[in-house]
């Protein structure tokens, strides 16, 4: 990678690598429709002579397929970028959006909801994804109570510790509460955790929207701070960074994020640590161009894991979760072991 | 200037620093010399604002650094801590570059001219020629003369009026340098030195090196002030002898004149010849 100094060139080129990545994503949204058990055609798809009630293969394609494309694409991009942020923020680069427990929190969320049920008749409300992103936020708002307790800022090595504790103990209530449950329960639950992206129209996508947006607004704010913080909390204070409000805000919308993207497809695994390593690998490590890089690739990602997904038994599906550590693993290695 | 004032702090219950004052103005060049523990290094970070004192207070030009905001501060003040180690993989422009960070908004790229800073101050460190290679793979002195660097290009602003001042402080920087790393590194210090009004605020507990660099001298035992004042009033073999409890002794090297410090061992070779 070699640069011209003194010349805006680098940003040219980390432009067009954006733009590059942008447009990737919004191609495999559009394309992925149209792969699947049922073959549709483009051009029935777009035959506006046609009304929408008859067409069959534009319902496929706008109700059944697209929104689940758009979900990959949100859950993708949310986990990657949460784990950038929190890769900066633990200055850790094995740190994913789950190590400070918040798909634990949301899968106990989750599971409650499938075993107890409901009090009250909530129709309304997507009562699954509901309850998971509230179990998501307790969980984020314990490990944040304990990191604040005894020092002004937040003490990342709490943070780490108390995630990694909080991971332990909500797994183990959710195996208990799995013990005691009815087989159908626990099967239903089992298939929640391995990570799904089965949403059929676009009402969970719009529940989940208004958080992402309001996590991506702190990221656009975030990365020439994340730079800063990955070096030492020290150095980005005498750089002149709030390191206190830099750490909150990194770890609260990161925490959203990750709360929002488990709420819309289950706690799907490997993305948010596998994307920015890749991402560094192809750009280095300014989290001004990995943070956007990681949301379009980790967009693009699981969009294509979750075709696989859907295709690879068809009809039978698979869990995308379970797609995405055995599509990445390998490829990771595989860029691990090219680049040395 | 940069002034503290009956400086006192504790971690926790455990005093470090016991009425300390200081005061730094433009074109200084003040040495902080003492033991291990001695408390040189919290000093520097109270003087950075990094922590604030139980009592006492830190001020730049005249303001309390408590009612400053980070990125004011960093706009005068930068500081080179001992040792550097990044997880991510950085180049040496991009670390040098950080240095820009008070300078720009929020959402802002550096620009043409923030690169031409960040390069000239690579260029006036020696290590220009490594802009593209990954801060990791440096050497332990040329990390130090990146980040040294980084802290130019953060104090480099056509923007800031002369009237205020600008400090830099680096904590012990010739601790895990060898010597032809701390050769370089006062080399590079006295360039600094001849070409701006600034102020240079050195921990160290290298005599030698304190000797090379600085007109001021900051005696730190124990957490209170031993003895302050131009070198060569308060560098003395006794002053040396009670600060390090070691058998040290301040002589003038024949030829130059200058001060040199020379420990008891090599003055008094070892009867097995060792020189330790």
């Amino acid at each position: 990678m070699k640069s011209q100094l003194g010349t805006p060139s680098p940003y040219s080129k980390r432009s067009r690598m954006l733009f590059m990545l942008a447009s990737t994503a919004l191609v495999s949204c559009v394309v992925a429709p149209f792969i699947g058990p049922t073959p549709i055609r483009w051009d029935a798809v777009f035959d506006s002579t046609q009304p929408f009630r008859e067409n069959i293969d534009a319902q496929i394609f706008f109700i059944a397929r697209l929104p689940r494309a758009l979900a990959g694409a949100l859950v993708g991009g949310a986990l990657a970028s949460a784990g950038v942020v929190l890769q900066a923020l633990l200055r850790n680069p094995l740190a994913t959006p789950f190590t400070l427990g918040v798909s634990s929190g949301a899968s106990l969320g989750a599971l409650l909801v499938i075993v107890l049920g409901t009090p009250i008749s909530l129709s309304v409300l997507p009562v699954v994804p509901l309850a998971s992103f509230i179990g998501a936020l307790s969980a984020v708002g314990i490990v944040y109570g304990l990191s604040r307790y005894r020092r002004r800022g937040l003490s990342t090595t709490v943070l780490l510790l108390a995630g990694v504790t909080l991971n332990s103990l909500f797994s183990a209530i959710i195996m208990f509460v799995q013990y005691l449950a009815e087989p159908t329960q626990t099967f239903q639950a089992v298939r929640y955790l391995m990570g799904n992206l089965n949403v059929s129209g676009y009402s969970p996508l719009l529940w989940s929207l208004p958080l992402l947006i309001v996590a991506s607004c702190a990221f656009a704010w975030l990365p020439r701070s994340l730079n800063l913080l990955s070096v030492s909390t020290e150095s980005a204070a005498i750089r002149g960074v709030d390191v206190t409000k830099t750490q909150r805000i990194a770890f609260l919308s990161a925490s959203l994020a990750t709360g929002a993207a488990v709420s819309l497809g289950g706690p799907i695994g490997f993305v948010g640590i596998i994307v920015p390593h890749m991402v560094r690998l192809m750009v280095g490590a300014d989290h001004r161009v990995v943070l956007p890089a990681s949301a379009f690739m980790g967009a693009t990602f699981l969009v294509i894991c979750d075709v696989a997904a859907r295709t690879l038994m068809s009809p039978q599906e698979l869990p995308v979760g379970v797609i995405t550590a055995m599509l990445g693993g390998p490829f990771f290695l595989w860029l691990l072991v090219r680049r040395v | 200037m940069l002034r503290a004032s009956n400086i006192f702090f504790s971690y926790d219950t455990i005093p470090i620093l016991r009425d300390v004052t200081l005061t730094a103005s433009p074109g200084q060049r003040i040495g902080i010399l003492g033991p291990n523990g001695a408390g040189k290094t919290t000093l520097l970070r109270v003087l950075a604002g990094l922590v604030i004192p139980n009592r006492g207070s830190v001020e730049l030009d005249t303001t309390d650094l408590k009612d400053l905001k980070r990125a004011s501060i960093a706009k005068q003040l930068a500081m080179v801590p001992q040792e550097t180690s990044i997880e991510f993989d950085y180049s040496v422009l991009e670390v040098a570059l950080m240095g820009r960070h008070p300078h720009l908004g929020a959402l802002a790229t550096e620009g043409p001219d923030d690169i031409n800073l960040a390069i000239s101050a690579l260029k006036l460190t020696a290590t220009d020629h490594l802009s593209d290679r990954s801060f990791n793979t440096l050497s332990g002195g040329e990390k130090q003369r990146v980040i040294v660097a980084s802290a130019l290009t953060q104090l480099a602003s056509p923007a800031v009026p002369t009237n205020k001042s600008s400090v830099l402080l680096l904590d012990e920087p010739t601790a895990s340098l060898d010597l032809n790393s701390q050769a370089e590194l006062l080399a590079l210090l006295r360039t600094l030195q001849a070409q701006q009004n600034r102020t240079l605020i050195v921990s160290t507990h290298d005599l030698n090196f304190a000797i090379g660099i600085c007109d001021y001298l900051v005696l730190l035992l124990e957490g209170t002030v031993m003895a302050c004042g131009p070198i060569d009033s308060v560098l003395t073999t006794a002053n040396m002898r009670s600060l390090y409890d070691a058998d040290i002794e301040i002589v003038h090297h024949q030829g130059t004149e200058k001060l040199v410090a020379l420990l008891a061992d090599h003055r008094i070779p070892h009867s097995n010849g060792q020189e330790r």
